[in-house]
């Protein structure tokens, strides 16, 4: 492609950022601000921290909480319900992907009507969504800077993707102070996501030069400081990194879009509801394998960026050394686990398939893949 | 490939944008604005459209407006009754026309679904359309919305448009109000002309009367009449400054002493009065309460008849009744009368054979046979004056029934010590008459004549009864008059007393009939009376007849007297 677009939010970094809060929704033209979260976060305190500030801007507030990790269409209906009654006009996250992705898909269904599944797929939405900051609690998901947002399906039980200009946040602030309150796993986990952004969005049929600054940004990131961020939940420097990678990973892949993983990670998390970024662990490993042939130059670029030295060997063997250096850090973060710890089984794999390639993630996954393909796939990340 | 190429274009999206709340909000702002000239245009209509015009008019005035807020090429208006539908009226006029809605038409599916719609013109939509080829442009796209009166569907309004871009949900919400507010305008229209209806109904009914009928408010406010005066009231009517009945009626600036209005104030009944005008004519008044929704008197409702006639045929019908008793009487008088009064004549002419002609018998039985043939005479004109009514219109020599009255009451007359004089015109033509009849005129005159003098204590107290030819208009005419020099009338009652039951005598004398009934009489003979008068000293009252053409006398009648 010769034309490429490159879309990110305002973004405001930093220790402390959150402290911006306030000013931001206002100068969005904000009066009362409805502000999306859910337990754990609110428990760790920032949710109450951020009402402040919000108040000390002079704005009133809602909070909504009540839903879950990879969430359901039914936890934004009641989001919805809850906003249009509370006469808010601004929409805050305070949260990982989850609260995030529910913020979104609140604001979709507060302009736009309907039902979230008419804008399942690509440019669905029609009307402009009301302001919306994001503020990540997780150095993971991205969301807060991308075009998408990911909502289960109950009925059908699967991911639904919508993916949309509107949908990218008009500010994002992203303060590495929030970081330290995350658990150990939930640490790995997101970490874990975050290089699957960067290492997919890398090779992404819609990788540009801009896209690809920050997918390799993010993986050095990972590589030096998500151990650490791990390991040392107050280390602030590593969280600091880690919180960069995160927003780095989500600009690469919010322009240059997913691959196969992603396509297929969706239909696991739809189906058995864990967290993403496991599922991503024990997939990437064996998609990486799949697409390594089709350019093996920027998989050995991703082992650079992982810290391989792939001096003096011929390109196949030097991007299979980007797999190894995926599967140590799995390895050393505790996320090198079979898809069959999680309980999927050899009969689900067909039809997880056969959802995976109806996923958009997939039109961008450098190598074309068919049904058996991605079953193959499935059996080895088993 | 192709495909895949066009997602991922899709994914990076280099012709996605985030949309923009400012594209949004022009978007909106359009809108409004659009909807705001609608707004416009249908206030307009409520303005514009008058009550009184006929839903065609409605319908062309609106279709004159709409191109700013719903461009369209026609517009019409079905009508709903009796189960059937009927394209009412069509702008522009001679654009199209239906004979038969079928069943299937769009028109019955709007109206049985109360939702206005939008249709796709086409061969199956308006087969049963004849279009006029004198608009060749095809429609594109029509739209109907159902109209209501209450909840009930009345019919429906269609507007159609061939050029433009079809109907959108936006401009149908449109023609939906657009429908509501011709409904309305319709429903109003006919309200507007069944009420002025029954108003105009009411005010004819009231103006085909031709008496005055007034309603007037408690406080003597004339509110509204019927347009007809009578002659006393019009000069005052015309002059009055105010709404006061008193003024306007009467030329009084304050009520009337005994107003009737107080009367109907206090009793809350209905009041009649009679009263008799300058001019002698005589008004009956009815005073009739209107009460107000909460059952209290507002204003009273005056009818004014001019019952002169009237009263004037009851009083003949009065006098009439008491002649056919008196002629009951007179009859069986006369019978019982008759015969002895044969064998007295019978009888003394009789004796009268045994006596010498010069001798003092005979004389004296001469003077009974004479006194007898008097009476029969007085019994036969006594009999023909009760039998008036039977009597035919013959040829009749006035001087006679002159001879025949004076004969019966000249007694009566003379013994009051008043002379009569008479002086007949032998030459008097013949007149076409009811003898009797001209025989109760003479007698009222005479009688009348003879109260006005025993009223005068004059000393030489005279009747004179005349008969002469007058020259009339040209023509001749035959008169009797009646003069004497007794008290004479006021002026003022001159005109007055004609009217029935007008008397200037006490009660036991006269029942203000006799003047009355003569002018019937009178009138009856295609004639009529005059009279002239000096108060205090006498007058003369004349019974004028056409005359017959054929002006021959009839032989000498016999003077009875």
């Amino acid at each position: 492609m010769n034309i490429s677009k490159f879309v990110t939010p305002e973004i405001i970094f930093g220790c402390g950022s959150l402290s911006q809060i306030g000013g931001s929704a206002l100068r969005l033209g904000a009066t009362k601000v409805f502000v999306v979260s859910d337990a754990g976060v609110i428990k760790a305190g920032w949710v109450d921290i951020a009402i402040d500030y919000l108040r000390q801007a002079g704005l009133e507030s809602e909070t909504f909480s009540a839903l879950t990790t990879n969430p359901k269409d039914n936890e934004v209906d009641e989001g919805l319900a809850q906003y249009l009654q509370s006469g808010c006009d601004a929409i805050i996250a305070v949260g990982g992907g989850s609260p995030t992705d529910v913020a979104k898909s609140v604001a979709i269904l507060a302009t736009n009507g309907g039902e979230l599944q008419q804008y399942e797929g690509i440019n669905h939405i029609v009307r402009p969504l009301p302001p919306m900051i994001m503020v990540p609690t997780t150095a993971g998901a991205g969301s807060e800077v991308s075009q998408f947002t990911i909502i289960v399906d109950t009925a059908r039980k699967l991911k639904m993707s919508i993916i949309s200009k509107s949908l990218v946040p008009d500010i994002a602030i992203v303060d590495p102070e929030l970081l330290r309150t995350k658990d150990r796993l939930l640490a790995a986990a997101t970490g874990v996501d975050a290089l699957t952004h960067g290492i997919e969005s890398y090779v992404s049929l819609a990788a540009t030069p801009l896209t690809d600054i920050h997918a390799l940004n993010a993986m050095r990131l990972i590589s030096a400081n998500l151990r650490r961020a791990v390991d040392n939940r107050d280390d602030i420097e590593a969280n600091t990194n880690m919180a960069m990678a995160s927003l780095s990973a989500g600009i690469a892949f919010s322009n240059a879009i997913l691959g196969a993983t992603h396509a297929m990670t969706h239909q696991v998390d739809g189906l058995l509801d864990h967290h993403h970024g496991e599922t991503n662990a024990s997939i990437l490993p064996h998609v990486m394998e799949f697409n390594l042939s089709t350019n093996p130059h920027k998989f050995a670029i991703i082992a650079n960026a992982l810290g391989k030295d792939t001096r003096g060997l011929d390109s196949s063997a030097a991007a299979a050394q980007s797999i190894e250096a995926v599967n140590q850090i799995l390895e050393d973060v505790g996320l090198a686990k079979g898809l069959a710890e999680f309980g999927i089984k050899e009969e689900m794999i067909n039809s997880l398939s056969k959802n995976a390639l109806n996923d958009a993630c997939l039109v961008t996954n450098p190598r074309e893949a068919s049904l058996e393909e991605i079953e193959a796939i499935f059996r080895r990340a088993l | 490939m192709d495909k895949r190429e066009k997602l991922l274009e899709q994914l990076t999206g280099v012709n996605s944008s985030k949309l923009n709340y400012y594209v949004e909000l022009k978007k909106t702002t359009e809108e409004a604005l659009k909807q705001n000239s609608r707004l416009e245009i249908l206030h307009q209509l409520t303005r514009d459209i008058n009550i009184d015009m006929s839903m065609q008019d409605i319908l062309d005035r609106t279709f004159a407006k709409l191109p700013q807020a719903l461009p369209c090429t026609f517009m019409g208006i079905i009508v709903l009754k009796d189960g059937r539908l009927r394209l009412q009226a069509v702008t522009p006029r001679d654009y199209c026309r239906v004979e038969e809605f079928p069943d299937d038409s769009p028109t019955w599916q709007v109206i049985r679904s109360k939702q206005a719609t939008i249709f796709n013109a086409g061969r199956d939509s308006s087969a049963h359309v004849w279009h006029n080829p004198a608009y060749p442009e095809q429609l594109s796209s029509f739209a109907i919305a159902p109209m209501f009166e209450r909840a009930e569907v009345i019919g429906g309004m269609v507007v159609g448009r061939s050029l433009e871009a079809p109907f959108s949900e936006g401009e149908l919400k449109f023609i939906h109000h657009l429908a509501d507010q011709m409904a309305i305008s319709i429903l109003n229209a006919r309200l507007y002309k069944q009420v002025s209806r029954t108003t105009t109904q009411w005010e004819e009914t009231f103006k085909a009367v031709t008496d005055p009928i007034f309603l007037v408010d408690l406080d003597y406010n004339v509110l509204r009449h019927n347009g007809r005066l009578t002659p006393e009231i019009s000069p005052y009517w015309q002059q009055a400054l105010s709404r006061k009945c008193f003024t306007k009626f009467h030329g009084h600036d304050q009520p009337c002493k005994d107003c009737p209005l107080s009367e109907v104030k206090r009793t809350g009944n209905p009041v009649q009065r009679k009263a008799q005008t300058d001019s002698g004519r005589l008004l009956e008044a009815a005073y009739y309460p209107v009460f107000n929704e909460e059952n209290t008197l507002a204003a009273v409702t005056i009818i004014l008849k001019d019952v002169t006639a009237k009263t004037k045929l009851e009083a003949q019908v009065v006098h009439s009744a008491k002649l056919a008793a008196l002629g009951e009487m007179a009859a069986g008088v006369a019978h019982e009368l008759n015969s002895p009064m044969t064998v007295v004549i019978g009888t003394s002419q009789m004796l009268a054979r045994d006596f010498a002609a010069d001798s003092i018998e005979a004389e004296s039985l001469q003077d009974i046979i004479n006194s007898g043939l008097r009476c029969k005479g007085i019994i036969k004109n006594l009999l023909s004056f009760a039998r008036q009514d039977l009597a035919p219109m013959i040829p009749t020599d006035l001087n006679s029934e002159v001879r025949k009255v004076l004969g019966l009451i000249r007694y009566q007359i003379n013994r009051e010590q008043i002379r009569i004089l008479d002086r007949l015109d032998p030459k008097l033509p013949l007149v076409d008459a009811n003898g009797p009849q001209i025989q109760q005129v003479l007698t009222n005159l005479l009688v009348n004549a003879r109260d006005a003098l025993n009223d005068s204590g004059r000393s030489k107290k005279m009747i004179t009864v005349s008969s002469l030819t007058r020259q009339i208009d040209g023509e001749p005419r035959a008169v009797i008059s009646v003069n004497d020099n007794g008290t004479g009338i006021k002026t003022e009652d001159l005109n007055r007393i004609f009217t029935p039951f007008f008397t200037s005598k006490e009660s036991s004398k006269g029942t203000g009939l006799g003047l009355s009934v003569s002018l019937g009489i009178a009138e009856s003979h295609a004639g009529t009376i005059e009279v002239t008068s000096n108060f205090g000293q006498g007058s003369t009252f004349s019974l004028i007849l056409p005359i017959l053409p054929d002006n021959s006398r009839p032989e000498e009648v016999m003077n009875i007297v």
